[in-house]
């Protein structure tokens, strides 16, 4: 059953367009993480959700009731915000009841509520407390509480950990998603970390600019990037994107790469068709492999005779990343730790063909 | 004795200076206050009295002739009472509305409309002296306690308007963002969230709003009658009341009483007008 239906959503101030047909459906218990560069209109969207923002055109129903014109009180949802929002005069108990104490519900049930709510998040000892006498993370799990005790179906999140010291922010994180696995929630979340949102959606929404660019699971997005924004977008170190030239031959294609102080690369991949002539070639730095010991690999970047020169490496514990440049862009390697790679010197390394992408260098769509 | 410890006792010099020239009248209002008219005429301005005398001060309370009027300030004392609270109360509550709806509620055409209400503050009392007894006169009002309510709220709803949306502009939009998916409404945010946050404005905008309503000398001579003129105007006329002689100590009582209640309020308050005027420029 769709929890949240948005159905051809539009947002103008005046003559500025904000977003432009939105349309995104999503299930009870669904993850829904929007996620962009500043300014792409997810926060703008999410207040949309909440019913903070009118709404130029289109619908919006949650739980199968249209609540297009309904203020944000009736539309049976809870929000976190960025500034966590608190309410500064009042304890972080009447902070969590406020909602509870508008609305009418009795003392005893607003008991029974603050009580459930503070245990499951560790709050007990802060509940006479004002918010600010309280850490971020505390806030930020007040903050929750106050949506929580709501029970609400559908809650909204908006950029919740993005005022956390980095530590906390992962740590948080596991928290989110552990409470999202136990109450199985339906949840919208707005972030412009792609590392959050692959980590805690079930399903993503890249923006930019107002307009949605792919829609996901996060393999999905992570793996088969709908253009060459979301490529670049998601996943880091980014996703390389190599401009290459194609030439079939012999019903096969042929993919030509510019190589600094030797002649292009050239590597055939057997499964490609009806590639245009100019292409870009996107694949993800763990997705480049040391070639000696991988012949399996479909295509190597060897094949055409030479190694890459490499002109940095950058070792990083787990993993060394190794750079060199091709088709005049770096291209970022991820090796394993204890590759025999070194700077200055050439290096075989093997693409795998199987994952990677190819877009069109004048509109950047996805090519395979 | 370094040049650095000269120039602080120059500094202490000076202050100490200006002090005394701005507590010279002071001083002198009290010491004549407490002087008998003949000790006033015998002795210098500046001399301590040798004789403590409290009556100038009960006569100035109860039996100074104002005009031909000789109960002393205290009815006049009490109109005023009667016309600053509730004109301060009014004046700042609707301000604190008025600033919330400026600050967290934007609407259009918000910005013409703070613009017009800043504009109020600078209109000169001269100005709306002839349509404001119009305006008394056909409410009804004319020459009467409500009727000066009435403008002292309308021309301080100006300051307090800017008093308080500067203060509530400073608060996140995102707390008002959260009590509406609450639940709660308008006037709920007004009430649980912004007026508990609010106390170090509410303090400059009554003390600012009671000094110049209990200070006001024009609308109150304006716009009072015989049974509501407020303590500035009777303060006028027993000075300008004379029988024969002049009576320097009463007029003198008479004046620091009609002073005191801002005194009060200021002493009482000032601590808080001054984290008042401050908040907002630290964030928290």
């Amino acid at each position: 059953m769709p929890i949240l239906e948005i159905d051809h959503l539009q947002k103008a101030y005046g003559d500025t367009h904000i977003l432009h047909d939105i349309n995104i459906s999503i299930d009870e218990g669904d993850f829904l993480v929007l996620v962009g560069p500043s300014g792409c209109g997810k926060s703008t969207l999410l207040n949309c959700i909440a019913g903070l923002e009118p709404i130029t055109g289109g619908a919006i129903r949650i739980a199968n009731r249209d609540v297009t014109g309904v203020s944000p009180k009736d539309r049976d949802i809870a929000m976190v915000f960025q500034s966590y929002a608190l309410y500064p005069t009042m304890s972080v108990a009447k902070n969590i009841t406020f909602g509870m104490k508008v609305r009418g519900v009795d003392k005893a049930t607003q008991e029974r509520k603050l009580a459930e709510v503070s245990r499951q998040l560790q709050i007990e000892p802060l509940l006479n407390r004002k918010p600010g006498q309280l850490s971020g993370g505390q806030r930020q799990r007040v903050a929750m509480g106050r949506a929580l005790v709501r029970d609400p179906a559908l809650f909204l999140f908006d950029e919740p950990l993005s005022n956390l010291d980095a530590k906390l922010r992962v740590s948080m994180r596991t928290e989110i998603k552990k409470l999202h696995q136990d109450l199985n929630a339906s949840i919208v979340y707005v972030t412009h970390d792609q590392i959050e949102a692959m980590t805690l959606a079930t399903k993503i929404v890249v923006m930019k600019g107002g307009v949605i660019q792919q829609i996901g699971t996060p393999a999905e997005i992570y793996n088969k990037p709908a253009n060459m924004f979301v490529a670049d977008f998601m996943g880091s170190p980014a996703m390389n994107l190599i401009p290459a030239r194609v030439r079939s031959e012999a019903g096969q294609t042929r993919i030509e790469i510019e190589r600094a102080n030797a002649a292009p690369l050239v590597i055939t991949d057997p499964v490609a068709r009806n590639l245009p002539a100019e292409i870009v070639l996107g694949v993800r730095p763990e997705d480049i492999h040391e070639a000696t010991g991988n012949a399996h690999l479909p295509g190597t970047a060897q094949g055409a005779g030479g190694d890459v020169m490499i002109e940095i490496v950058e070792p990083a514990g787990a993993d060394t990343f190794a750079v060199t440049h091709l088709g005049g862009k770096p291209v970022t390697a991820r090796l394993r730790a204890e590759s025999a790679v070194q700077a200055r010197k050439p290096f075989p390394l093997a693409f795998d063909l199987s994952k990677v992408s190819y877009f069109s260098p004048t509109d950047g769509e996805r090519l395979n | 004795m370094t040049s650095n410890t000269l120039l602080r006792w120059g500094l202490y010099g000076i202050l100490i200076l200006f002090a005394a020239f701005y507590l010279m009248p002071l001083f002198v209002m009290l010491t004549t206050s407490l002087k008998s008219l003949e000790e006033i005429r015998t002795g210098s301005l500046l001399a301590l009295p040798r004789e403590l005398t409290f009556a100038p001060w009960a006569e100035a309370w109860s039996t100074a002739c104002a005009g031909t009027q000789c109960e002393g300030l205290r009815p006049f004392f009490w109109n005023s009472v009667l016309m600053a609270v509730p004109a301060v109360l009014l004046s700042t509550i609707i301000g604190a509305l008025n600033g919330y709806v400026f600050a967290q509620w934007r609407f259009r055409g918000a910005n013409l409309f703070f613009a017009a209400i800043l504009f109020g503050c600078f209109i000169p009392f001269q100005v709306v002296l002839l349509p404001m007894a119009q305006m008394l006169g056909l409410m009804g009002l004319a020459g009467t306690i409500p009727g000066l309510i009435f403008v002292h709220v309308i021309y301080g709803l100006g300051f307090t308007t800017l008093f308080f949306r500067n203060y509530y502009v400073t608060i996140p939009q995102e707390l008002v963002r959260a009590a509406k998916v609450d639940g709660a409404g308008f006037f709920r945010i007004f009430w649980s969230i912004f007026l508990p946050i609010s106390l170090p404005i509410i303090t400059v905008s009554v003390i600012w709003q009671f000094t110049q309503i209990w200070n006001d000398f024009l609308f109150g001579v304006s716009f009072s009658g015989p049974g509501s003129q407020p303590v500035t105007v009777a303060l006028n006329n027993i000075v300008n009341s004379t029988t024969g002689v002049k009576a320097y100590n009463v007029d003198m009582a008479a004046a620091i009483i009609a002073a005191l209640p801002t005194l009060l309020v200021y002493v009482v308050a000032g601590k808080y007008f001054i984290r008042g005027l401050t908040a907002g420029s630290v964030k928290g």
